[in-house]
């Protein structure tokens, strides 16, 4: 489904370029679910950026089924992302005006979705969820783990083939991640491709794969060994 | 679209006070624009409401140096009979009747027409009918044409009203027809009376000019080749009638730029004025919107992660911007109707009529486009750069604002440029207006009342009838208690109307012919006239009762005419004559004081005096001087005047002071709205100031703690943020003068006495910019001077 071959990352200071990913291979199957990990400063979010199509100021190749996305203009991108890909921040990211219904909604307003399949998309997914009774309020009147359980229905609406989470469960306690996890690893089995980026041992341990980050480099892309059911 | 709508609504709604400010911004430089463009549209560029507008003309008499005068009536008629690219030609000369229909009698505005006036204008009076060919002749000529207004305010506006009997001048003439509000013409006219009601040796002299003659061009004749044949008409009367044509010619001018008149260049100033005024507001709320897109990066990053476009994010971002615009354009539309009611009140034009001027479709349109063409221009800058800023970024760290501190101050120094331009033009124009004020008229107006007495030529046609009217009159005023002084003369300084102005010759100098005779301005007056205005004499003596027509006619010279025909010596025994045959000639027995009779702003130009006793004008203005407020003298005079002849009423009447008043009016008009527009676009720009200010101390937070915890004192920090703000406007204010200096031209034809450079003017709109920057600053300084450091460098 993705694969990365010498791809760099940098910012240019002057003469001085500052490497924030070094040729970087990598192959991600569809169905996988991937973890990367690394310390701060690793480059993981800005990994997660570029397959996500939200960075596209790298050089190398990068195919997206079978696309040549170094090759395509930044429309064609966007399109892309558009159609297989949705996202989970670990600051959940819900956009503060609007209700949780609206917020859902947008991702398929954005896909021109008419308003009577979009109202029943966005009901069927609330159902599913299981937060019909919190879908008129706004994201300052829910708590953290609300927040991301609708920043994960907002990211999965349009029912993308790829899942990106950036620190997923970062701002919310342990129940409530375990809750999340519990949720991707169900979404996983449904045929959704996760790549998720984490610090948490524990929530590596749900995914097939981890891809260890240093300083740019990948230095470690081994199978999960026991993963938690 | 309907979910951009509604996240737009939400938006605004949710921030009540930024849409309130953004929205008023908006509405202050639409009403602004729209009051104006209301003028400008009626003025100048609405077409007229006649059938065939553009083949109206009016033929004004056109000689070096002068290209606007009046024809005399059997020009008239020679160029009638002669020029055939008109279909038809009229002629009207604007005048006040007194009218009796009943009651007490009224001095009304009118004109006197040629019974085809309206036919040319292609307007049909209803009720009623329009004047008959041949009803401006003598003997058939019973009738007149009375206005929508008239007919409505004097005759109860009923049909029957048709065929009713008015007093007009004395006469009794018949209502004939109603003329529509909407397409009377000349402005304000109330009654149009034929023109054979005119005095006969006015319609009979081809010298004496004052009829305004309109032309409606055949369908197909090309008003070049009409001009031509014009000139080739007035080639044949000049050979035909020398001593009355040599030298002039006829020009055709559009019927709309002639009512346009001289409303022209200051309606165009102040649209300019407004335009910039809709700038400034413009820029302000680019620089708000600017300032609340970093508030906004976040939410737009999130947007594009889940799927938004480039021109998806454009537009939801410019549907906020058009559904503010529109309320703001909506309040604008509002704000402009009252403009122009309270505009309306204070318009004077020569020929257009203020019943025009309204906020109709197509001024609505004008806020419209201007309206999105704000939005667009407010709007599409911070879309454009909040759509691009970039995603991953904004979504790790809320985004950078570098771009949005360089594009704040970019748009400030804009808007205080802008600001600045306005108020310089502002200062420029009171100071001018001051000086205007300050002017000595040359006359004494405390005290003084004036009014106007016409005496019907029909009733009083031997000049002895109206001399001994008029001192009948002033001798039973001067008894009244409280008059110092009375007089009377068919000029008053400053009050229009009345008078003209005559070639004359020299005895004993070589005379030119005729049409090169020099021009003074002509004055009949009482002897109390002097008197009752305190005009001194400067040698020899004024006008005695004795002047009468039993004794050779003596004339009054100014100090102007002295000082040009007699320089050096003294004019008094010299002899001048104002008829081409040389054979009356008048007596020069003194010099008065020099009297700004036309505008403040013009001095006097050569002006003589005669005896009204010598010559009998039946229309004079009354000059009393009272001691106490001239106000209440206007009861008592008109019952002298209702017990001498209950016909003759005594119209117009007000103060000298008001006369000055109103001679500056459009003066005042102009400075008080450009003023207003100019304090309106600085205190935009201070509040434009104030936003970014506000915004780069919370920007600047950590700095500013820092500073405060190594020891900065309050003053020093309050002192830093004025010195940034004062530095942010420096920019503008070069900007400012650049541009003052380069729109000077355009300002130099409305200023009396200070040049459009004045260095005072300028040096204070920019002391009033520092000031208004510095207060704007403040209230950002001291939030800044009240930053506690350990909590905010904690919080860091």
């Amino acid at each position: 489904m993705i694969r990365l071959a010498n791809l760099d990352r940098f910012y240019e200071a002057g003469p001085t370029r500052t490497y924030v990913l070094r040729r970087i291979n990598l192959e991600i199957r569809e169905g996988e679910f991937v973890t990367i990990m690394g310390p701060s400063g690793a480059g993981k979010s800005t990994l997660l950026s570029i397959i996500g199509m939200l960075d596209n100021a790298w050089t190398g190749e990068y195919r997206f089924l079978d696309q040549a996305v170094h090759e395509l203009p930044g429309k064609k991108r966007v399109e892309l992302n558009k159609k297989y890909i949705g996202f989970v921040f670990q600051k959940y990211h819900l956009i503060d005006d609007l209700t949780v219904y609206e917020n859902l909604e947008i991702p398929l307003s954005y896909r021109d979705i008419k308003p009577k399949e979009r109202a029943a998309i966005v009901a069927e997914t609330l159902d599913r969820f299981q937060i019909v009774g919190k879908k008129d309020l706004y994201p300052s009147q829910l708590s953290g783990g609300q927040q991301q359980l609708v920043g994960v229905a907002r990211a999965v609406i349009a029912n993308p083939k790829l899942l990106l989470a950036d620190e997923p469960t970062g701002n919310l306690h342990s129940a409530q991640g375990e809750e999340i996890m519990e949720l991707f690893t169900r979404l996983n089995r449904q045929g959704t491709t996760i790549v998720q980026v984490t610090h948490s041992e524990r929530n590596a341990s749900y995914g097939h794969r981890t891809i260890q980050l240093h300083d740019g480099w990948v230095v470690q892309n081994e199978e999960v060994q026991t993963a938690k059911a | 679209m309907g979910l951009d709508l509604r996240f737009a609504l939400r938006q605004l709604r949710r921030n009540p006070a930024f849409t309130l400010a953004a929205a008023l911004t908006l509405a202050l430089g639409v009403a602004a624009t729209t009051t104006v463009f209301s003028f400008v549209d009626a003025a100048l560029l609405r077409p007229l409401p006649y059938p065939d507008p553009s083949r109206l003309f009016v033929l004004w008499n056109a000689r070096a140096g002068t290209d606007r005068e009046t024809l005399s009536y059997p020009n008239f008629l020679d160029y009638r009979t002669r020029a055939a690219d008109f279909e038809s030609m009229a002629l009207y000369r604007r005048r006040r009747f007194n009218v009796t229909a009943g009651g007490e009698p009224e001095r009304i505005r009118g004109a006197l027409v040629t019974a085809d006036f309206f036919r040319t204008l292609g307007v049909t009076p209803a009720p009623g009918r329009d004047l008959a060919e041949g009803e401006d002749q003598p003997a058939q000529d019973r009738v007149v044409i009375v206005s929508e207004r008239f007919w409505r305010r004097r005759l109860d506006g009923a049909p029957g009203a048709i065929g009713r009997v008015l007093r007009v001048d004395g006469v009794a003439l018949e209502v004939v027809g109603v003329v529509p509000d909407r397409v009377g013409y000349p402005s304000e006219a109330e009654v149009w009376v034929p023109v054979s009601h005119e005095a006969r040796w006015l319609l009979e002299s081809r010298g004496l000019q004052g009829y305004t003659v309109i032309g409606r061009l055949r369908e197909g004749a090309s008003p070049a080749a009409a001009q031509t044949q014009l000139a080739t008409i007035a080639s044949g009367l000049e050979a035909e009638h020398p001593q009355n044509n040599a030298g002039w010619t006829v020009r055709l001018e559009s019927l709309q730029s002639a009512m346009a008149g001289d409303t022209r260049p200051t309606l165009l100033l102040l649209f300019g004025s407004a335009a910039i005024l809709l700038l400034v507001a413009t820029v302000n709320l680019a620089s708000m919107l600017l300032a609340r897109a970093a508030t906004r990066r976040r939410e737009i990053a999130v947007r594009r992660a889940v799927g938004a476009g480039d021109g998806r994010l454009v537009r939801q971002l410019l549907t906020e911007s058009l559904l503010l615009a529109g309320i703001g354009g909506v309040l604008g539309v509002i704000f402009a109707v009252w403009g122009v009611q309270a505009w309306r009140v204070f318009w004077e034009s020569p020929g257009g009529s203020p019943a025009l001027v309204r906020v109709d479709w197509r001024v609505v349109a004008f806020a419209l486009g201007l309206t999105i063409a704000t939005a667009l221009l407010f709007g599409l800058a911070p879309a454009v750069r909040l759509s691009r800023s970039g995603t991953a970024e904004s979504l790790r760290s809320g985004g950078g604002t570098g771009g949005l501190r360089r594009g704040g101050r970019v748009l400030v120094a804009g808007e205080i440029g802008l600001a600045l331009m306005l108020g310089i033009g502002g200062t420029l124009l009171v100071r001018s207006l001051l000086k205007l004020q300050a002017v000595n008229p040359g006359f004494d107006r405390t005290g003084v009342l004036a009014a106007r007495v016409s005496l019907p030529e029909t009733t009083y046609k031997e000049p002895k009838r109206v001399v001994a009217y008029y001192r009948g009159l002033l001798s039973e005023i001067e008894r009244l208690p409280g008059v110092v002084a009375a007089g009377a003369g068919d000029v008053v300084p400053l009050i229009p109307g009345g008078g003209g102005s005559f070639g004359f010759a020299i005895q004993g100098r070589p005379t030119p012919p005729p049409q090169e005779w020099p021009i003074a301005a002509w004055a009949s007056v009482t002897p109390g006239y002097f008197r009752a205005l305190g005009i001194q004499a400067v040698a020899g003596r004024l006008i005695e009762e004795a002047d009468d027509a039993s004794r050779s006619d003596v004339v009054l010279v100014n100090q102007a005419m002295a000082r040009t025909f007699w320089p050096g010596r003294s004019p008094v025994g010299a002899r001048i004559t104002f008829e081409a045959d040389q054979k009356h000639w008048l007596e020069v027995v003194g010099v008065v004081a020099d009297v700004r009779s036309e505008a403040l702003a013009q001095p006097a130009k050569p002006q003589v005096y005669v005896a009204h006793a010598q010559w009998g004008d039946p229309g004079l203005s009354l000059v009393v001087r009272g001691v106490g407020d001239p106000l209440q003298l206007i009861g008592p005079i008109r019952a002298i005047a209702q017990r001498l002849d209950p016909e003759i009423p005594v119209a117009e009447a007000r103060s000298m002071e008001e006369a000055i008043g109103q001679s500056m009016v459009s003066e005042r008009l102009r400075t008080a709205i450009f003023t207003g527009f100019a304090s309106l676009a600085l205190l935009l720009a201070a509040v434009g100031i104030y936003g970014v200010m506000a915004f780069l101390v919370v920007q600047r937070k950590r700095e500013i703690a820092l500073r405060i915890a190594l020891g900065a004192r309050r003053r020093a920090v309050i002192g830093g943020v004025i010195r940034q703000s004062l530095s942010l406007a420096a920019p503008g204010v070069i900007l400012g003068l650049a541009g003052a200096l380069a729109a000077s031209r355009a300002l130099r034809g409305f200023l009396y006495g200070v040049p459009p450079t004045d260095p005072l003017s300028v040096l204070a709109a920019c002391i009033i910019v520092a000031i208004l920057v510095t207060v704007a600053a403040l209230t950002p300084a001291r939030r800044a001077a009240d930053t506690d450091p350990m909590h905010t460098l904690r919080s860091e």
